[in-house]
Order: C-alpha cells, then structure tokens, then sequence
C-alpha cells in the first residue's frame, strides 16, 4: 500500500503556490481581476498608508512625549480660539466687559464648511464618461465642477456608498488619476488630467 | 519578481501596485477560493490580504524568502480573520481519536475544478477546516489555533468532511455507472 507516498507527491503537486508566482498552475478566477483590481483601487484609496502603519506614532505616543506635545498643543488651539473670540466679541461689542464676551459668545461660524462638504450620497456608475459622473455630483452636492484636460472622456466603473464629496474625490483621483482643487468659497471643484490611468 | 514593481510598491506608485496584484491574483484567488464559496468574500479576503501586503511591505526581506511565499501567507492569514469573523460557534465534538480522518485525503486524486465543486458541497465550516488540514498542510493543532476552535471539532469537521464526501464520491460513481 503506497498511499501516503503517492498522497505526498499529488499535494506536493497542487501546492503550486510556492515559488510559482504565475498563474499556469491556478484555474482561472470567476471574478475577472480588472473588476477585483478596481474594488482594490477604492480600498487603498480608503485606507490611507498612514493609518495602517501607525506603530511608530503609537510608540510616539507610549512614550508620553507625544501625550505632552498634543497637551501643549491642544491648550495653545484653546487659547488662539479664545483670544480671537474676544477680540471679534470686542470689537462688535465694545460697551461690554471682555470676559462676558468669552462665556456669552456663539460658536464662530465656519464659511469654510459648506453643505456640500458635510453631505453624503451613495451611487453607481458602470463604464459612464466621467463628465457625466461629474454633473451627476455638481446636482447632488450644489457644486460647480470645472474639468480641464480630458478627463470628461474618460469612461469610469464607480460605487458610493453614503459618502462625502471629498471622499469621492480621492477615490476616482486614485482611478482616473487627476488631481483637484476644491476652492469652498466659491462651491467650485477643478479637476485636471489628460490620462485615463 | 521585477526589482522596479517591488521598488515602485514600496514607494506607494499605483501602476506598481497594479502589477504586482495582476500578477498574484489568480493565486491569491484560487487560495481563497479553498475557504469561501461566496465571491464577495473570496474578493474580500485577496483585497484585504493584499491591502496588508502593500500596506506592509517596507516589512519584506527579500532575504527571508520570495516575495510571492510572503504575500501568499499573508493573504491566508486574512483568509482566516475573515474566517473568525464569520464563524459559526458549533458544540460538535469528536474525541476519540480517528485515524481515517487523519491519514485519508479525500482531495488527493483531485483537480482544482474538481476540489472547488466538492468543496462547495460542504458546510462553511467544515469547508475552512478541510481546506487548512488537506490542501495548506496545516496539523490538526495548527488548526486549532489558527481559527481558535477545539481540537474535537476540527477532529470532527475532518471526519464530517470525508463521511460526507464519500457519499457524494459514492453517488457520483453510481450514476455514472448507470449512465454507462
């Protein structure tokens, strides 16, 4: 009875993996890798090199060098926003006393923060020029994209699930890789690029 | 494997990135495809794998290995998170200890498309079990903590894999023979 040998060499067979980086030995994948490779695209663009290699910056932190530098900076933040409150509160206000002002005074308000950064949207497109994708976006978020270079022509296969403007952004960057700028005082959006990647 | 892709890689370029993904993916497919019968999560443990592979891959020495061998592991490795993640708590246990289970490999005559049909017959669990013990090697303890799971129930999962196997392998023999 020679089972095990013959068992041995069979799965010795099908262990192709080892040092045998091209694909003859592997049957062929029921998802095509151009559709896989698009799905990798988004989560790399999601998970930022940053984020994921973080022990360094947790280290940082361990040693409590960091937790002091973030103190120092948080109570310095504190500081400026309160300084820059009493002195607008003053100036609007100048009958009364500064330190009222401190406790009394609303939020500044954010100009920089636009509806259109804090909405969120979910779509799809399949194999849709990016021109469309981009009026789609201006109507949902109230923005006026601008498309220099080619970029328009480009044809994108994209899904969003409940995500921001910004977040859009950076995954079709990634994609069709363009870049843009967004100016929020004027709820404009350019995007320049020539390459459909 | 092309110094440039490793090189590009490491320096985050996109077009390098893609490469090297083109290239192990039919791989990393067929790895997962051992454990999962769902393409969602067959996809989602290669991306997730390899996610940690071009996150990570400042860590590679090529000293140490291929790069291939690297990733492959790595890519099993999340296989397996996924594996945690999704498991079922199942009581099953099998004490006694059964040498069939053990020594008979149900796969080893077997060509890949073969191995997917068969698996794809079998519950999720007993699926990641067998796939582990007869096609990556991996012993019975090895398993146990790999997928945290008492060693009773991957003795019994392994014998559940061949009792069912060998009824379906018995059914088809049949129904061959009756065609001929």
């Amino acid at each position: 009875m020679n089972s095990i040998p013959l068992e041995t060499e069979t799965l010795d067979k099908k262990k192709v993996h080892i040092n045998v980086a091209n694909d003859k030995g592997y049957p062929e994948p029921d998802v095509p890798v151009q559709e896989a490779w698009e799905s990798m695209q988004q989560l790399l663009v999601q998970t930022p090199a940053a984020t994921v290699a973080a022990s360094g910056f947790k280290n940082w932190l361990r040693k409590g060098w960091g937790k002091i530098m973030i103190g120092t900076a948080i109570a310095a933040t504190v500081s400026l926003i309160a300084y820059v409150v009493i002195n607008k509160e003053t100036v609007k206000r100048d009958s009364l006393p500064a330190t009222d002002t401190v406790h009394n005074s609303a939020p500044v308000p954010d100009t920089l923060m636009p509806a259109a950064k804090e909405k969120r949207i979910s779509f799809e497109f399949s194999n849709t020029p990016f021109k469309q994708v981009a009026a789609y976006m201006e109507k949902e978020f109230g923005i006026q994209i601008m498309l220099k270079g080619n970029i328009g022509n480009c044809n994108i296969t994209t899904r969003f699930d409940n995500n921001s403007l910004k977040e859009m952004l950076d995954v079709m960057a990634y994609t069709l890789a363009f870049e843009y700028i967004i100016d929020e005082d004027k709820k404009q959006v350019t995007i320049s690029g020539n390459g459909c990647n | 494997m092309d110094k440039n892709i490793l090189d590009g890689c490491k320096k985050n370029d996109p077009q390098s990135q893609e490469k090297l993904y083109r290239q192990f993916y039919p791989a990393m497919f067929a790895l997962c495809k051992c454990f999962f019968s769902d393409n969602h999560d067959i996809l989602t443990a290669v991306n997730n794998g390899m996610l940690k592979v071009f996150r990570n891959i400042h860590q590679y020495d090529p000293a140490k290995g291929e790069l291939f061998n690297w990733a492959y592991t790595t890519v099993r490795h999340a296989a397996l998170t996924l594996i945690r993640d999704k498991k079922t708590k199942l009581t099953f246990e099998l004490n006694e200890n059964n040498g069939d289970a053990v020594i008979n490999n149900p796969f080893k005559q077997l060509e890949w498309k073969d191995i997917y049909y068969y698996l794809d017959l079998l519950p999720a669990n007993t699926r990641y079990v067998c796939s582990l013990y007869y096609l990556e090697g991996f012993s019975i303890k090895e398993i146990v903590n790999l997928i945290e799971m008492k060693e009773g129930t991957v003795k019994w999962h392994l014998n559940e894999c061949r009792t069912r196997l060998k009824i379906i392998f018995e059914q088809h023999s049949a129904r061959n023979r009756n065609i001929g």
